[in-house]
């Protein structure tokens, strides 16, 4: 599991202090600190950043909101933000409310709400709400990564690292290289979110990733995936196979 | 033989007068030979009750009111589709327009009468009759030829006489002199049985004039002569005229000449009678017009009368709706202006309230804020001597008070910004699903210190699942405001709990509850008053302003939520809230 990268965008070094000392508390990795719009531009495409904490006011203006104009305009820049602000002040929040901001962290803040804020962002974002709180899920999956909380700190995880999956009630565990992660999702949502391209199911509780299918042994119905794992393949799901061209 | 010749041309004239007298005469009796035919239209009028429109052309062909017929037999082709009832119809139109003269539509009219209708005879002699007055002699001739006399029934339905003399005249037109005498004869023969003398002078006449053409004048003279002394006693002004002028010219052509004064003489009165009757008839014309234009003049008269009164009640009329609607427009003017007095009247004193709140708020805060601004510089003088005498002991103490003061201060302007951005409207409202759960523990991590120092509890057993429809930021005002006031009013040691009362299907019920001081059922009563006055509190001796039980209810109302209170004094307190589940449409 890899920790979730952060950019901070904040001009008051007190703030972004506080900030980075609560972030690296809960666990999150913090990419950089943009003190200008400038900044922000810049550190964000040199760095691969998950999430973007937004203050409003820079340097006095609200040039954060450009910023978030600017991820929400270009597709492939788009990521979940957070506009943090002490100002109640309305109509900078009605402006800040266009950019469709994911959510709002307001100042004095505290970890808990620094995490909720950020949780609410990613579910936002990929669209898929009310995940981290519940009791029942943990998980949201977006194209490149699933985000997992653990306890009270949110992690990832990329879908192309993962090798294979295996289904038991409410949980999966995720094997990725030698290690294995367990998390809570169902069946229903983590087929529907995953590439269906690249992850076949090919059992009642297994999915593979086809990119690491090592062999096919179909005499045993079994496929050696490249962590030499062994996983079962059921004649309900043996149409998959077809899909690789075997040369016999 | 020159003489003669301009004879023959006047005597010509003078025919061609007794023909059409002749020809007109034979119609201008209805009655006798129409009779027949209106007793039978009667009869079918009778039949056919619905058929207003025949019996009516009866009446009126009987009056010999010819536009009226016309008028109704068009109604009764639209109406009618019996052939039977038909024939009789274009019968009664062909007379009308025989007798207004217009022979076209007449003739048509009659052509369309079927060849079986029983008194197709009386369309023969009329259609011949017609073509003998549009001087077609061969077809009137062929008509008339074509009527069998023999038939009694049949013959019955014209006059006979008139058919024997309109025959005479076509073969007299056709220079047929021995066959128009051989018809004459017998018409005069039939005339003399019916008696009637006016005919007979116009046949005598008739007949004289046939002689005379072939140069017989002794028997013309003597049908002359008859025709002369017999149109003295019965004829009309015009048949003594040219009795008489045929005389004349007669007796002139025999050299007579005395005579012919005598008889032209006669012509003469007789025309100047006629010219009187002239005279008097455009006279009475002229009278006629004018009066007709006097009338006239008297119609536009009052035509103008009319208009000018018609104008006069219009000015009327719109200055009436003018002046209402003047009168409405002031009514409502009048309402709106007094609605509007009262709304005023009604945030005047909204505001005149909120003023004296505000100025209430503003002694209050003042006097709390200079207190505990200066009880902290107070215990910071303290805290310099204590560091001064290197007394190391006291100082955490001295801190930690310092920081509480200075927590309840920075807490209380909090409460102020808040209240006065509601007041303004100027706060970010945006409810959201949210865990009820969630947002409580995130307030209650904030004083987790304070909650320490005073060795009290805290504990929120409300299920994570529990979720409500808020605005995050304004419940969090209210949560920290509860918490506030708990920690505040409580001993050592006790606990604040949170805890689900009921969840409903559309609202979730949660109770804040501490072991505190309590207050009295007065205190509370003021509390959950609507009046946006401030309730200072029963405990004087803590700090607080009773701002923030105002902006809570405030805030729990704009969120569309509800507030009761359950308290004992020395028992505790327990704020019970209730707020919606789910979005209502409107956000």
């Amino acid at each position: 599991m890899e920790k979730i990268r952060i950019l901070i965008v904040e001009d008051t070094v007190a703030e972004s202090d506080k900030l980075i000392e609560t972030l690296t508390s809960s666990q999150f990795e913090v990419v950089g600190i943009a003190r200008s719009h400038q900044e922000a531009l810049q550190l964000f495409y040199a760095n691969k950043v998950d999430i973007v904490v937004i203050d409003i006011f820079l340097n006095g203006i609200p040039e954060g909101i450009t910023f978030a104009e600017t991820l929400n305009n270009v597709p492939e820049s788009a990521r979940p933000f957070v506009f943090l602000t002490s100002s109640t002040d309305r109509t900078i929040f009605e402006r800040a409310k266009l950019t469709k901001p994911f959510s709002f962290l307001l100042k004095p803040f505290n970890p808990l709400e620094v995490l909720y804020a950020l949780e609410m962002a990613i579910e936002k974002f990929y669209d898929q709400p009310d995940v981290f709180q519940s009791d029942e899920e943990d998980t949201v999956i977006s194209s490149d990564f699933l985000f997992i909380k653990k306890k009270d700190a949110l992690k990832k995880v990329a879908v192309s690292d993962i090798v294979n999956i295996e289904v038991e009630e409410r949980y999966c565990s995720i094997f990725v290289g030698t290690e294995k992660f367990v998390i809570q999702i169902s069946l229903a949502r983590i087929t529907n979110l995953l590439d269906p391209s690249k992850f076949y199911r090919v059992h009642r509780n297994h999915i593979v990733n086809a990119h690491e299918i090592e062999e096919i042994q179909p005499s045993d119905g079994l496929l050696v995936m490249s962590n030499k794992s062994m996983v079962p393949i059921s004649d309900h799901y043996k149409d998959v196979l077809n899909q690789f061209k075997i040369i016999k | 033989m020159f003489y003669l010749n301009t004879l023959i041309k006047l005597i010509k004239v003078f025919l061609f007068g007794t023909l059409f007298l002749i020809s007109l005469h034979s119609f201008a009796m209805r009655g006798e030979s129409n009779k027949f035919i209106d007793r039978k239209a009667r009869k079918l009028a009778e039949e056919n009750p619905d058929l207003v429109f025949l019996s009516r052309t009866i009446f009126f062909a009987q009056q010999e009111n010819w536009d009226s017929v016309l008028v109704n037999t068009q109604k009764c082709l639209q109406q009618v589709k019996d052939q039977k009832l038909l024939d009789f119809i274009h019968y009664y139109r062909a007379e009308a327009f025989h007798k207004k003269s217009i022979f076209k539509y007449a003739l048509r009219e009659f052509d369309l009468v079927r060849k079986e209708f029983e008194f197709y005879t009386m369309i023969q002699f009329n259609k011949g009759s017609i073509f003998l007055s549009l001087e077609k002699y061969d077809e009137a001739l062929n008509l008339f030829k074509s009527i069998d006399t023999s038939d009694q029934k049949r013959i019955k339905t014209i006059r006979i006489d008139a058919l024997f003399h309109n025959t005479g005249v076509c073969y007299f037109h056709l220079s047929d002199y021995e066959q128009s005498e051989k018809y004459l004869l017998r018409a005069i023969h039939k005339i003399q049985e019916s008696g009637n003398n006016t005919a007979l002078v116009a046949s005598y006449m008739d007949l004289a004039n046939v002689y005379y053409e072939q140069y017989l004048d002794e028997k013309a003279i003597a049908y002359f002569e008859k025709a002369y002394l017999l149109s003295k006693k019965y004829g009309s002004t015009e048949l003594k005229r040219n009795a008489a002028n045929s005389m004349a010219v007669v007796e002139e052509n025999r050299k007579r000449f005395d005579l012919a004064l005598k008889y032209r003489k006669e012509y003469e009165s007789w025309n100047d009678s006629l010219d009187d009757q002239n005279k008097i008839y455009e006279v009475a014309q002229i009278e006629k017009r004018l009066a007709v234009a006097n009338k006239q003049q008297q119609v536009d008269l009052l035509e103008t009368e009319n208009k000018l009164e018609q104008a006069k009640v219009t000015i009327y009329l719109i200055a009436a709706i003018l002046l209402s609607v003047i009168l409405i427009f002031g009514i409502y003017f009048y309402r709106q202006n007094v609605l509007r007095s009262r709304v005023i009247l009604h945030q005047k004193q909204e505001l005149d309230l909120l003023n004296a709140t505000k100025d209430q708020l503003f002694s209050i805060v003042s006097h709390d804020l200079r207190s505990s601004v200066h009880a902290l510089s107070a215990s910071n003088n303290q805290l310099k001597d204590s560091v001064e005498k290197q007394a190391y002991g006291s100082l955490e103490t001295q801190l930690e008070e310092n920081s509480v003061i200075a927590t309840n201060t920075y807490n209380m302007l909090d409460n102020l910004l808040n209240w006065a951005l509601l007041q303004t409207e100027g706060g970010y409202f945006k409810p959201e699903e949210h865990r009820l759960s969630m947002l409580i523990d995130q307030v209650a991590y904030n004083f987790k210190g304070v909650l320490n120092q005073k060795e009290m509890a805290f504990e929120n057993t409300i299920p994570k699942s529990v979720k409500v429809f808020v605005d995050a930021e304004s419940l969090k005002i209210v949560l920290r405001n509860f918490m506030d006031n708990s920690i505040k009013f409580s001993d050592p040691g006790s606990k604040i709990t949170a805890s689900l009362e009921k969840e409903e299907d559309e609202s979730v019920c949660f109770n804040w509850s501490d072991t505190g001081k309590g207050m009295s059922e007065e205190t509370r009563m003021k509390l959950l008053s609507d009046s946006p006055q401030l309730t200072k509190k029963d405990h004087e001796k803590v700090i607080g302003s009773g701002l923030g039980m105002n902006l809570c209810k405030s805030m729990l109302a704009k969120n569309e939520g509800k507030l009761d209170i359950w308290s004992r004094k020395e028992e505790g307190t327990r704020m019970i809230v209730t707020l919606k589940k789910v979005a209502d449409g409107k956000n």
